[in-house]
């Protein structure tokens, strides 16, 4: 273990290195630059045994790994805003095809108008994908939730984008610790892959299929995609036990003993939050603030579980889900608990857009707007 | 077309950038006499500093690049050092 | 918590005096963070980063609004809004051999002599950052010796040496005044 201070985008090209991918195709974007600038100079330089692929556009990289997942290599991809956009129609070929496949995603507003500035516009633009999402919220996180990504991919094979806020996170250094190779080898054996595309086999996969065959398909995706947040969970008590390092399950909860109201929020904006909760907390409001780790699958039963009776929740989105009353997490938070008989009340607002800043007086500010509202 | 909240339109505008002229580590200053008013320089002047009917150089926006020095086929125009940086 | 927040232009290496910074903070005991800004990056335009540090793990994911000191590169930024959000308590570090015109207590050192007596020098610009370095150490008691092991780690040989010269000499030089008066 060793503790070192860099950017979140050298801690996620770290965690890469040391989870010893084999294949790495990319297409720089800002704010992702560095990640893959950093993994070819370690592959260049002969520090990491791994293939780097130039490729000449975000689907083409996408392309890349996913056939090379399909042979059986460990790998990896970074994007960010329009090049996570343009991988689209191949994240779909990903997930359907079962691949194994960890990418970071350095979360940027889309255009237009062009914006380099973080919001959560391109992940939730990839909800249902069929992809599992993690949002973290430091650089210790970032590079945890790479080398657990690996564990889960190869474990259920569904593939996973770890996202992070773009210069919040990615360029901003904090301190982190690293883990030792034999401790990471342990936890990440070589990847062994439940089949392989080989010229030997003589097979293909991802081939036409009428209904009957195509629908059990998507079934066993929905219904693997569904179990994954016990994975995830269970990988990452796995992970604290050999390395001390926890950020939470699929929720990081804050100050929630007697709470009335909670602050749902994701990203780096719910690290900031729970400096928010404790302005309130001061003014005598009972806050409390809970960060959600895992987008998708969306921890729908757990949030209803961490909401006592009566509770208000207030939903920070970094986004929205046009058409609807605001973001994505408001819609995924109403629909959880639809089901609940007591009278829970939900409002949202979207803020941050296209990297407005969020300091704690301006989120509190924004808590206490929306409490107004629920009066 | 008003509302500049839907239409995310622009259009140049002079110094919508600020006094970019406070960025400069040395300025271009041109000699009238030497200069045989080809317009090279009003031409490459990435910033468009450069006068075309007088060939003045607009100091509050000049970045100090030294394009127009370099392309200048009379050596007309040399850059001088600001005085502290 | 305590904020710092430096001003400078594009090209005279901000970013890498608030990693010096952060780096040797770290080494003495505090918990760090770094967030620059965040702009186009242009040569000579006014740029600024910040650095955190607090005794407890830093949760704080946003600008810097309210710092508690303030680094001038250059007096030449003092109409950049550096002033912005900063108290009348704020201590000011600043390369300038006089006086500034705010606020009572100042830490100025002449970097741009020393990083030239160096040899810091890249087309004809002193390179002041490492040597604001030194400045900012002394300002918040960080001992030399941290920020030595910091500026060898981030460069090799010669590089370092003539950098940690210039470090060592602007922290030394430094001088505190109050009120515009030397002590």
């Amino acid at each position: 273990m060793k503790k070192i201070l860099d950017t979140g985008n050298a801690a996620c090209a770290l965690a890469v290195k040391a989870a010893r991918v084999d294949f790495v195709a990319a297409y720089p974007i800002t704010p992702q630059t560095s990640v893959v600038e950093k993994l070819a100079g370690y592959i260049a330089e002969g520090k990491m045994n791994a293939k780097y692929l130039p490729v000449e556009s975000e689907h083409s990289a996408m392309s890349a790994v996913a056939a090379a997942a399909a042979a059986g290599a460990r790998v990896f991809t970074a994007t960010s805003s329009q090049g996570l956009l343009y991988m689209h129609e191949i994240l779909h070929y990903a997930a359907g095809g079962r691949l194994s496949l960890v990418m970071a995603n350095v979360n940027r507003a889309v255009c237009a108008p062009w914006c380099l500035y973080v919001d959560h516009q391109d992940a939730v633009s990839q909800r249902d994908t069929g992809w599992i999402q993690l949002f973290a919220a430091s650089t210790q996180e970032i590079y945890d939730s790479i080398i657990l990504a690996y564990k889960v991919t190869e474990k259920i094979h569904i593939p996973v984008i770890v996202n992070y806020d773009g210069f919040l996170l990615s360029h901003s250094m904090m301190p982190f610790e690293t883990v030792d190779q034999d401790i990471i080898d342990e936890f990440l054996p070589p990847f062994e892959p439940a089949w392989r595309l080989h010229p030997q086999w003589g097979g293909t996969f991802g081939n036409v299929t009428p209904a009957e065959n195509y629908a059990p398909f998507r079934h066993s995706l929905a219904a693997d995609i569904r179990k994954a947040g016990e994975v995830i969970e269970k990988i990452a008590r796995e992970f604290e036990k050999l390395t001390g390092h926890w950020h939470g399950g699929l929720f990081d909860a804050y100050r929630t003993e007697d709470a009335e109201f909670f602050l749902l929020s994701m990203g780096s904006m719910a690290s900031e939050m729970e400096l928010a909760v404790d302005i309130l907390r001061d003014k005598g409001i009972p806050a409390a603030s809970i960060r959600l780790r895992v987008f998708r699958p969306f921890p729908a039963e757990e949030l209803s579980r961490l909401l006592p009776d009566g509770a208000r929740l207030l939903v920070f989105d970094r986004n929205y889900a046009f058409g609807t009353e605001g973001g994505v997490l408001l819609a995924e938070s109403k629909a959880a608990l639809f089901n609940r008989k007591d009278d829970i009340k939900v409002v949202g607002r979207a803020v941050g857009l296209g990297g407005e800043d969020l300091p704690a007086d301006f989120l509190a500010e924004k808590a206490r707007e929306m409490m107004e509202v629920l009066k | 077309m008003n509302d500049r909240s839907i239409y995310p339109l622009s259009q140049p505008v002079k110094g919508a950038g600020g006094k970019t002229g406070s960025w400069r580590t040395a300025k271009p200053v041109i000699d009238l006499e030497k200069c045989s008013g080809c317009l090279l320089c009003w031409l490459f002047c990435p910033e468009g500093c450069i006068g075309k009917n007088d060939r003045s150089i607009d100091y509050a926006y000049c970045k100090g690049c030294g394009i127009c020095g370099a392309e200048c086929p009379k050596k007309a125009i040399v850059m001088v050092k600001e005085e502290q940086r | 918590m305590l904020e710092i927040r430096i001003h400078g232009r594009g090209g005279q290496g901000v970013v890498t005096l608030a990693e010096l910074v952060a780096k040797t903070a770290l080494k003495s005991g505090w918990e760090v963070q770094t967030m620059p800004f965040f702009g186009v990056e242009r040569r000579g335009a006014a740029v600024k980063a910040a650095v955190r540090l607090d005794s407890r793990p830093i949760r704080a994911r946003s600008l810097s609004y309210r710092p508690d000191m303030l680094v001038l590169m250059h007096e030449n930024l003092l109409d950049t809004g550096i002033k912005d959000g900063i108290s009348d308590d704020a201590e000011i570090v600043a390369n300038a051999s006089r006086p500034l015109p705010f606020n009572k207590i100042q830490w100025l050192v002449d970097a741009s002599a020393i990083a030239i007596k160096n040899n810091l020098v890249s087309s004809g610009e002193p390179f002041i950052n490492v040597a604001m370095s030194g400045a900012v150490c002394r300002a918040l008691e960080i001992p030399f010796s941290h920020l030595e092991k910091t500026i060898s780690e981030q460069w090799d040989g010669k590089k370092a040496l003539a950098n940690i010269e210039a470090a060592r000499e602007a922290y030394e030089a430094v001088r505190r005044i109050e009120g515009g008066l030397c002590k």
